[in-house]
């Protein structure tokens, strides 16, 4: 019989979702933990009035990958048809969380300066977009990059100085935000805290937090602990970033929050393979989007039919953010 | 076509259109309920085709919600949710009539004023009756044609007892024809009282309706369905069997006056062979009783004369006397084999008497009476008789007033209520069988107007399913060719399944109440569809579903809170004084 106490935490996922561990992160920024003047613990937030949320999530969905050939040019141009949504729900302000804001957008790109015009199909309208490299990982970027785009004018649109906004994922758009933005990030791809520092992580109790830490020049981050898989180890650590130009207070009063009031929107692990990480509204959010952005079936038979009248041009619509309409939708 | 109901919603297009049935979304200001009607046009190429339907269920859900804890995550302001609310429409007209699936996104109306019309099909019938009131609190109107004989005829009405729907039924139905314009002069009602003494007050104001709160109201839905005059029936003839002991009284309770007491003299015992109507059980049937009762009953009639000096008595002649029974001149009490006889006791005693002396069965003299049945079967029906002539005790004397039927009833009033409750179940039977058959003896001589509606309850007892009896043989008869001849049956059963199917499937208006669940499944509830089979099972008081033969859907109809006294409590007190001043003088 071992030892009770040298035993194991083990944190499971689902490998459907890619590794939830992998030391070759490609961000290789600094990390500093000198920022926060505290001693290195886990902190707990002093209990304050829940305020409101509002939780911003983007999706993708490739729908059909071109392959554009002219007639005078031989080397054909790889392009691509998708769809891209963002949405956004806002929770804690009354009795139930809704679904405020939902966008989704479909544009066509392929390589090179020129923008590829696909004629309406059904009720599937293309946006004609330039603006991509000529490598091969070049039109994924993009489709992301737009989809970034989506979520970050929800961001700005519905920030307010008392709102705390979530963004899904890195702040890797938002940055420079100066609103009270905080990202979310379920995966840990890159361990940041070393050693002693680490071991604080492990020691984190739910609506706990560590100390901030820098991570390269324009963001604070640090870990949490969401409920629902124990408490040992890193089962259900989540980690917050936030924007480091907002300045040191302010980050930390965001963290505090974000601690406090995640942790009542904690996944669940029967409903959502991503739990607790991935957290209730997230993923309503996402099957709503996914949803929203309608059938891919569908989507590859109107490009296909599309695809007959289509035209490349060389005035390039620039390179503008896909635009969302003034009015905002209620819910979905 | 005007469309001036407000949209209430949107055609589903998640799950196929049909062109019998649909789902609509409603609209997050607009709510549609169970019943309600509502109109969808549809821009066919082909032309545009507006479809109505009747609200069959209404359903809400949480869309995003797959899991049943997902609710409480809603209800906790965690998940995000859309509260989602749908009606199912079961399709009643395509107008015009081509049969195609509304379109999914098309925006549903609710079915108001001229589309509420021909969602009902009144635009279809030439002559209606309002006969209670829809969800929406408008008339429901049912087609004359089918309710009179013109086109079909005759009611079934069904539910369990106590929750008001039968006997409710029934009376809202006659009183509103007794209101009805072209029908009030053309309708005269024999209603059967087998329950308390409830109905022998219907003729009077209801107390608790003048009590009600909403006696405003519950008067502006009585004068929306036409009625003229808002309390009891304006115009009753109570009649109730002779009281054991005190044959000139009434045998009931809690009404006297204006109450006469029926029944029938020996005379018209003998010549209309009422002695049928002592043998209705099933099992007399099957027996060799029938044939016994046949042969006395032909004998008594052939040598029956009236006897001068005793009115309403039957005198028996040694043998046959010709001609016409009704026609036979009286003779003098010493001319008689047998008789006077001034009831059904003595002509019982004699009739045992004959069959059951040794010497006149062994000669062959007592063969017309009983012709060559056993002594076993003869002894049987004396023991018959005997009992039956203790159960009918009163009912058949020389002095009796019969319920007057046919051109008799010119001058009486056109609702004849006649009270059953105390009397045996077997003289029950006796009255119920003898009047089913006078009244449609005297369709079958006389003319079809006045229409003779019959109101019956209990018809398993009258008209079972299994077996056969002369009342059975009399109201298939009348289910078969009375709305021809001017008699319409509204029969009333807790189970239409326990009922003879010549008798439920004849009946051209369907109505049920409150079901029992078992029942509810039988083939006899095929005109309900699924859903309002189910609702049948939680119909209110008051309220009931009407299928009709111009309207392909059944429909729910509510009849608003009497305002005649279907109890004595419920009698105004004016009602009371008066009947304090008769009893007490």
């Amino acid at each position: 019989m071992p030892d009770p106490s040298s035993r194991l935490s083990i944190h499971v996922a689902d490998p459907g979702y890619g590794p939830g561990l992998d030391a070759s992160e490609m961000d290789a920024a600094d990390v500093r933990t000198d920022v926060e003047p505290v001693a290195w613990a886990p902190l707990r937030p002093r209990a304050r009035p829940a305020g409101e949320l509002l939780f911003i999530d983007g999706a993708q969905q490739i729908e059909a990958w071109l392959t554009v050939s002219q007639a005078d040019d031989p080397r054909p141009l790889a392009g691509v048809a998708f769809a891209v949504a963002a949405g956004a729900v806002r929770a804690g302000h009354g009795d139930r969380a809704e679904v405020v804001d939902l966008h989704v957008r479909r544009a066509a790109i392929c390589e090179g300066d020129r923008c590829l015009h696909l004629p309406p199909a059904g009720a599937f309208r293309w946006d004609p977009r330039a603006g991509s490299g000529r490598d091969p990982f070049a039109l994924a970027r993009r489709v992301g990059q737009m989809r970034g785009e989506l979520e970050l004018q929800l961001a700005e649109r519905w920030a307010s100085p008392e709102r705390l906004i979530v963004l899904d994922g890195r702040l890797s758009f938002v940055r420079d935000t100066h609103g009270p933005v905080v990202g979310a990030v379920k995966s840990h791809h890159r361990i940041y805290l070393e050693g002693e520092y680490g071991m604080v992580v492990s020691r984190l109790a739910v609506g706990e937090r560590t100390p901030l830490f820098a991570i390269g020049e324009d963001r604070l981050s640090w870990y949490q602990r969401l409920p629902g898989v124990g408490e040992g180890g890193w089962a259900g650590i989540l980690r917050g970033e936030a924007p480091r130009a907002l300045g040191l207070e302010a980050a930390r009063t965001l963290a505090d929050r974000a601690t406090a009031e995640l942790p009542r929107y904690a996944g669940r692990p029967h409903r959502d393979p991503r739990a607790p990480q991935n957290m209730v509204p997230i993923m309503t959010l996402e099957g709503r989007l996914r949803h929203r952005m309608g059938d891919r079936k569908l989507a590859l038979r109107a490009v296909r039919q599309a695809a007959a009248g289509a035209w490349l041009e060389d005035a390039a619509p620039d390179a503008a953010p896909l635009p969302v309409p003034a009015a905002l939708t209620a819910a979905a | 076509m005007t469309a001036d109901g407000g949209p209430v919603g949107v055609v589903l297009g998640h799950q196929a259109a049909s062109s019998q049935s649909f789902q609509v979304g409603i609209d997050e200001d607009a709510s549609l309920e169970v019943d309600d009607l509502v109109a969808v046009t549809t821009p066919d190429p082909a032309g545009e085709v507006t479809t109505y339907g009747v609200v069959t269920e209404a359903y809400a859900q949480l869309e995003g919600a797959s899991m049943p804890s997902d609710t409480q995550a809603y209800t906790a302001g965690q998940m995000p949710a859309q509260l989602v609310r749908t009606a199912e429409v079961q399709v009643v007209r395509v107008d015009p009539e081509r049969w195609i699936a509304p379109h999914p996104g098309v925006v549903a109306r609710r079915a108001r004023g001229e589309e509420r019309e021909r969602a009902l099909y009144e635009d279809t019938m030439t002559r209606t009756l309002a006969m209670g009131l829809g969800r929406d609190g408008l008339p429901i109107r049912l087609d004359l044609d089918f309710l009179d004989g013109t086109k079909g005829g005759h009611v079934s009405i069904s539910g369990i007892s106590g929750v008001a729907t039968k006997t409710s039924t029934a009376l809202a139905l006659v009183r509103l024809l007794l209101a009805h314009p072209d029908m009030r002069r053309r309708v005269r009602v024999l209603i059967f009282n087998v329950k308390g003494e409830d109905l022998l007050h219907i003729d009077r104001d209801n107390r608790r309706y003048a009590e009600r709160p909403d006696r405003a109201d519950l008067d502006a839905r009585w004068t929306a369905l036409g009625l003229d005059h808002i309390g009891g029936f304006p115009d009753v003839g109570f009649w109730a069997p002779p009281r054991p002991g005190a044959p000139g009284m009434p045998d009931c309770e809690t009404r006297l006056q204006d109450v006469r007491v029926f029944g029938w003299t020996p005379w018209r015992f003998v010549t209309e062979g009422l002695l049928r109507f002592c043998f209705t059980d099933a099992s007399d049937m099957r027996s060799q009783l029938s044939f016994v009762e046949e042969r006395v009953r032909g004998e008594l009639l052939r040598r029956a004369v009236p006897v001068d000096g005793y009115p309403g008595s039957v005198g028996l002649m040694p043998g046959p006397v010709p001609g016409d029974p009704e026609r036979r001149t009286a003779r003098q009490a010493g001319e008689l084999a047998a008789g006077p006889f001034s009831d059904l006791e003595g002509l019982v005693e004699w009739l045992v008497e004959l069959l059951g002396d040794d010497e006149l069965m062994r000669t062959g003299d007592a063969r017309p009476w009983v012709g060559n049945a056993a002594a076993g079967t003869v002894g049987a029906f004396t023991r018959r008789l005997q009992s039956a002539a203790h159960r009918l005790r009163g009912l058949v004397r020389s002095d009796a007033m019969a319920i007057p039927r046919g051109e008799a009833a010119q001058n009486e009033p056109p609702v004849a209520v006649v009270h059953l409750t105390r009397l045996h179940d077997f003289a029950q039977r006796f009255v119920v069988g003898t009047l089913l058959s006078q009244t449609f003896a005297a369709k079958e001589r006389g003319t079809r107007d006045p229409i003779e509606f019959v109101v019956l309850d209990e018809l398993n007892k009258y008209a079972p399913r299994e077996g056969s009896s002369p009342i059975k043989e009399t109201l298939i008869d009348i289910a078969q060719r009375g709305r021809s001849l001017g008699v319409i049956l509204v029969g009333a059963q807790q189970q239409a399944s326990l009922v003879a199917p010549e008798v439920t499937q004849n009946a051209a208006v369907r109505i049920t109440g409150r079901l029992d669940p078992a029942e509810a499944e039988r083939s006899e509830y095929g005109w309900l569809n699924p859903a309002t089979r189910a609702r049948a099972r939680l119909l209110m008081q008051g309220r009931v579903l009407v299928s009709q033969p111009s309207v392909p859907a059944p429909l729910a109809v509510e009849f608003p809170f009497p305002p005649w006294a279907t109890a004595a409590g419920e009698v105004a007190q004016a009602g009371r004084a008066q009947d304090a001043i008769a009893q007490f003088g």
